[in-house]
């Protein structure tokens, strides 16, 4: 997963524990400016006295929300690990309520991704900003972290591609097929221009128990 | 022939950069020389017309060597970040605002004077390197944590200890090429991750050519930076290139000017006998200028008043003393009685005293 891209893939628990933090430094803040100048007798020594506090206050909910971070992905991978063997060994690919963007660090997975299995294109992490791809056939691609940004896709079929983490803001998506697509993490905006369901799919993390094609 | 022209064109090159580079240096020294020369209550222009080119580079060189130097660990720490796989060396907003969170923290717990309040970034420090250290999620992870922030701590710590000149001005350029690298590197790394998975990409779809992925080696292989005009791109460059050196002169110049330690004391001994004591300020081929700056902050005061350059032939010097501490150096005054002093090394001639 890109880093510092989008958060719209975050858990629900990562983000109360950044709003428990952002709280923390707020009322930390709020308490150093009530006590900070009559903790000095010189107003400058009374700023910097302010100063070391609020920067010491977002170090310390920054250092939180990152160790729980890991510790939360971590967890989650130990699972997806677990899941993902089981599943694999049940000749399914995809497996309900796992977040699998951390089975990419799980290196068995890795050796054989699902986009690999399904001999699609290799495209993870690639510059397609403003390409012009209308009706290709990008099933199953790997299309991991890839910057799609106002690229043309029109009627593109997308079916089982690996969508997580890409770049998809002004997009023209109109008319692809989205079935079965990942898109967990993948950022998006108002220029975004989506399938229509009429279309044979739908925008959104697709998180379906799916066998062999 | 033509690999002799190319290389006579490269050694022009590297001579015109290594002249703008001393002209640069040089711009700085003589920038330097005005303000703390303006700070002491002195005409400027004449200390700064009359000074050696080489007295002004060595200023402007010291200003900038340690930018320099600190510019090239940073950018070293900034090189191993963009250069690792995103989705393994990960390397966001949040790690980096973290890191200039430290540094500052540990700034201003060292400009406090009071080293109990380096328990909060310490804290900082602790929560992440026990976390990592025990969940050890994986050494790239972990590293690109952890590295960063033992780079804060010494930035921090080092600019309490070591910060020459003026110290606001020294903390606040540093903490700024420290926050601009750290947040620009997540992007940086995404960026070159991307060129380098789309040359793989083209790579591979050649590797085994079919007609139906022409179109998608056409997209990869169109960048959208290179359907811009080269002028404009070119523009940007120079446009980058010129603000990167005014920002480094900057900061370079302004940690340079504190009006309590700009000058040193002198003491100049004529070849008539006299002496002259007061602050050095410039040589040069032919003159030295010597001052007396002011002590006040213009409070209109006799001694403000008093402030004045003395400009002094060369060929009526015997020898001049630079000593002391990086002060506002010395009154100026002159005195007869030289003669008699141990500290003059050189001694005039017999019958040489022309005013006496």
């Amino acid at each position: 997963m890109q880093a510092g891209g989008g958060g719209q893939g975050e858990s629900r628990r990562e983000q109360q524990l950044l709003a428990l933090g952002v709280a923390a430094a707020v009322v930390g803040c709020g308490l150093l400016i009530v006590l900070g100048p009559d903790a000095f007798d010189d107003p400058a020594r009374a700023r910097l006295f302010i100063s070391w506090g609020l920067a010491g206050l977002v170090a310390v909910g920054l250092a939180t929300w990152l160790a729980v971070r890991v510790a939360v992905e971590t967890e989650d991978s130990e699972a997806a690990e677990r899941i993902a063997s089981l599943a694999e060994r049940r000749g399914l690919v995809k497996v309900v309520g796992v977040r699998e963007r951390d089975v990419e660090r799980n290196e068995s997975l890795r050796a054989t991704p699902r986009s690999q299995q399904a001999k699609g294109h290799q495209l993870a992490w690639v510059d397609l900003r403003k390409a012009a791809l209308q009706g290709r056939d990008l099933a199953n691609a790997d299309l991991r972290g890839a910057d799609l940004r106002d690229a043309d896709l029109r009627s593109c079929s997308l079916r089982g591609a690996d969508l997580r983490g890409t770049d998809l803001r002004g997009t023209d998506l109109r008319g692809c097929d989205l079935t079965r697509a990942d898109l967990e993490g993948a950022r998006h905006d108002a220029g975004t221009l989506w399938p229509s369901p009429a279309d044979g799919g739908e925008p959104g993390v697709h998180l379906e128990p799916q066998g062999p094609e | 022939m033509s690999a002799a022209a190319d290389l006579a064109t490269k050694v022009a090159g590297a001579l015109a950069a290594i002249l703008g580079l001393a002209g640069y240096v040089l711009l700085l020294g003589a920038a330097i020389m005005w303000l703390r020369v303006h700070a002491a209550g002195l005409p400027p222009d004449v200390p700064v017309s009359l000074a050696a080119h080489e007295e002004l580079i060595v200023i402007g060189a010291q200003a900038v060597g340690v930018w320099v130097a600190l510019l090239l660990v940073f950018g070293g720490l900034g090189a191993w970040i963009v250069v690792g796989d995103p989705a393994e060396r990960r390397f966001g907003y949040p790690e980096a605002a973290l890191a200039l969170a430290v540094a500052l923290s540990v700034l201003f717990a060292f400009d406090l004077d009071l080293p109990w309040l380096l328990l909060l970034p310490g804290l900082a420090v602790a929560i992440v390197a026990v976390a990592m250290f025990v969940i050890w999620p994986s050494l790239e992870i972990v590293s690109a944590a952890l590295v960063p922030i033992a780079f804060a701590v010494a930035l921090g710590a080092a600019l309490a200890y070591l910060s020459p000149g003026n110290e606001a001005a020294s903390s606040a350029g540093a903490v700024l090429i420290f926050g601009a690298l750290v947040l620009l590197a997540p992007a940086l790394q995404r960026w070159r991750a991307h060129q380098e998975a789309t040359l793989n990409a083209v790579a591979r779809l050649k590797a085994q050519p079919r007609e139906e992925d022409e179109a998608l080696i056409a997209a990869l292989e169109e960048n959208p930076s290179q359907q811009r005009p080269k002028a404009v791109v070119w523009t940007e460059r120079i446009a980058l290139g010129a603000l990167f050196f005014v920002v480094l002169g900057v900061i370079a110049v302004t940690s340079q000017v504190d009006k309590q330690s700009d000058f040193h004391k002198a003491l100049v001994s004529l070849s008539n006998g006299d002496c002259l004591e007061g602050t050095y300020v410039a040589r040069g081929g032919e003159q030295l200028v010597i001052a007396q700056p002011s002590a006040s902050e213009g409070d209109g005061t006799k001694e403000e008043e008093r402030t004045r350059l003395a400009v002094v032939p060369v060929s009526e010097i015997l020898e001049v003393q630079i000593y002391g501490e990086r002060e506002e150096g010395q009154p100026l005054s002159d005195s007869a009685e030289c003669k008699g002093v141990a500290d003059v090394l050189v001694r005039p001639k017999p019958g040489d005293s022309s005013a006496e």
